[in-house]
């Protein structure tokens, strides 16, 4: 029989293909990144939001009269601000609805995951860069921490792993958001509330009891910690932490590909995206 | 008044129906439950009204900078700005009841918070002056809906506008001094704060839930000049914008 051209005679690598998507997907994502922010926007805007942000839930503090409240507040709120950045990957998941492409993305050999996952890299992008911001200036400002000294390097890797857990855990849900694009908003804005309560990093007194072991297995938990070590100026007390943050974001990506994979299975048979 | 009556109406019918408005009172009993768990982990729970209130303005300034600053611009993608214009009422007093509506809507966010206290936190809040406390919600009703027409106003010349709907919210709050007063921040912080209509309606708000002892007529004298100011500049950015638009032709936010 003769060949249609609709098959290549090559087998598909799957696993080059779907790193060629992952890949093409994180650059799309970077380039629409870039089309919202102009420098001056992103600095002047976004990165002061960022800021006022982690002064404003510091305050309690001031309301309560108590300084030690709003230093540990600021530091969490600081922490808190990776999150922020990290769950707009759930309405921006959306936007392949809107654009029409989610459709096609799911027919292609690499499906929709690579493509969701690499789009997500400029929210990893994005939230470790406004908590290392707001890192910075907490720790600037507080006059009982020392910004300058070499431990203070372990903060941006402190932001980065907070972001990737918050990430994943944001592209777990982003399934759902493109099952029903409606709730997009409602989805991110419900998640912040109970991440900076149960991960500890909003909280006046450090977490006991079930919720200390609860924090610890929430994005944001073990970073915070690791943040609040570093603010006591002990760099080896923040490497566990460290350590658990990047292996709770690994259990989110897990989840999370699971997750757009059960989606894109839902997407074709009832959600009608194909 | 029956332009004012139909804004009103048109709005509320819209918001009501609309996810984006709906989304942002539903997250209303969330942000409480934020401010209020943090203070009653300090065992201030006597400051629980702070967080309700709290809770409630950021509500209005949310549903303000977001669906107002959304609402011509809305009107211009659905193609019914052109014949806004040509209508023998004027853009501003057509959309005056519109706006007031947004700010209206912000009071849903006060009984949702208010709900949230008493329900899940078994706090009784105590109001001193209630009179004084609804005043001071009129006061703000009015003053945000200025500033709603401000942003619609403003927003509808941004190609872009959403970063600057997201950089504004955190700022505003600080400088209003929505959580903690205004007096406990730096200087730094209270000078340009005390240029800001919101930091003394804060203050009322303080005086009638009992918690500052201080007079009412200066913080009201104040918000009320700033919020005129603030109506003042709105309308002015308003007509200046419709010109613009009707000079470049850009009807259809094409």
């Amino acid at each position: 029989m003769a060949p249609d051209r609709l098959t290549s005679d090559t087998p598909i690598d799957e696993t080059a293909s779907l790193f060629a998507t992952f890949r093409f997907a994180a650059v799309i994502g970077w380039r629409d990144f870039r089309a919202i922010y102009r420098w001056y926007t992103y600095i002047g805007g976004w990165l002061i939001r960022v800021v006022a942000q982690a002064a404003f839930l510091a305050s309690v503090g001031l309301l309560v009269g108590s300084e030690s409240v709003a230093h540990r507040i600021a530091i969490g709120a600081a922490c808190a601000s990776a999150v922020t950045g990290a769950l707009l990957a759930i309405p921006m998941a959306t936007m392949e609805r809107v654009l029409g492409t989610a459709g096609l993305l799911v027919v292609t050999p690499a499906g929709l995951m690579p493509s969701m996952l690499g789009r997500a890299v400029e929210r990893l992008v994005d939230g470790s860069l406004m908590s290392t911001t707001a890192l910075v200036a907490v720790f600037a400002y507080l006059p009982e921490v020392r910004l300058l000294r070499p431990s203070s390097l372990l903060l941006p890797v402190l932001a980065l792993a907070m972001a990737f857990s918050s990430t994943c855990l944001a592209m777990t849900l982003a399934g759902a958001a493109l099952l029903w694009p409606d709730t997009r908003n409602l989805i991110s804005g419900a998640l912040t509330v109970p991440l900076t309560l149960l991960s500890g990093a909003v909280l006046p007194h450090e977490p006991t009891g079930r919720l200390a072991l609860v924090s610890h297995f929430v994005p944001l938990g073990n970073g915070v910690r690791g943040c609040r070590q570093l603010a006591l100026g002990h760099a080896s007390g923040a490497l566990l932490p460290l350590l658990g943050e990047v292996l709770v974001g690994s259990v989110w990506l897990v989840a999370a590909i699971c997750s757009l994979r059960v989606a894109e299975s839902w997407a074709t048979r009832r959600a009608g995206l194909v | 008044m029956s332009v004012l009556l139909a804004g009103l109406r048109v709005q509320l019918l819209i918001s009501l129906r609309r996810l984006d408005d709906l989304q942002l009172l539903a997250l209303v009993p969330f942000s409480a439950v934020l401010y209020l768990t943090m203070l009653a982990q300090t065992g201030r729970r006597d400051l629980a009204v702070v967080g309700v209130l709290a809770s409630y303005v950021t509500s209005v300034w949310s549903l303000a900078s977001y669906s107002g600053g959304d609402l011509i611009d809305e009107e211009r993608h659905a193609g019914t700005f052109a014949p806004l214009l040509v209508t023998p009422v004027s853009v501003a007093r057509a959309m005056f009841g519109r706006v007031l509506a947004i700010s209206l809507l912000g009071l849903v966010g006060l009984v949702e918070a208010g709900v949230v206290a008493v329900l899940f936190f078994h706090i009784e809040l105590g109001i001193d002056r209630p009179w004084l406390m609804a005043g001071t919600v009129l006061l703000l009703s009015v003053a945000m809906a200025g500033w709603t027409y401000f942003f619609g106003a403003v927003f509808l010349l941004a190609a872009n506008p959403r970063p600057w709907q997201n950089a504004m919210s955190y700022p505003a709050f600080v400088l209003g001094g929505v959580l903690a007063p205004l007096r406990a921040w730096p200087l730094w912080v209270r000078v340009p704060g005390r240029l800001f209509f919101l930091s003394w309606v804060m203050d009322l708000f303080a005086v009638a839930t009992g918690r500052s002892g201080g007079g009412v007529l200066l913080p009201a004298l104040a918000a009320g000049g700033l919020a005129t100011i603030t109506w003042l500049l709105a309308w002015g950015t308003l007509r200046w914008t419709i010109r613009r638009v009707q000079a470049t032709g850009a009807f259809d936010g094409a």
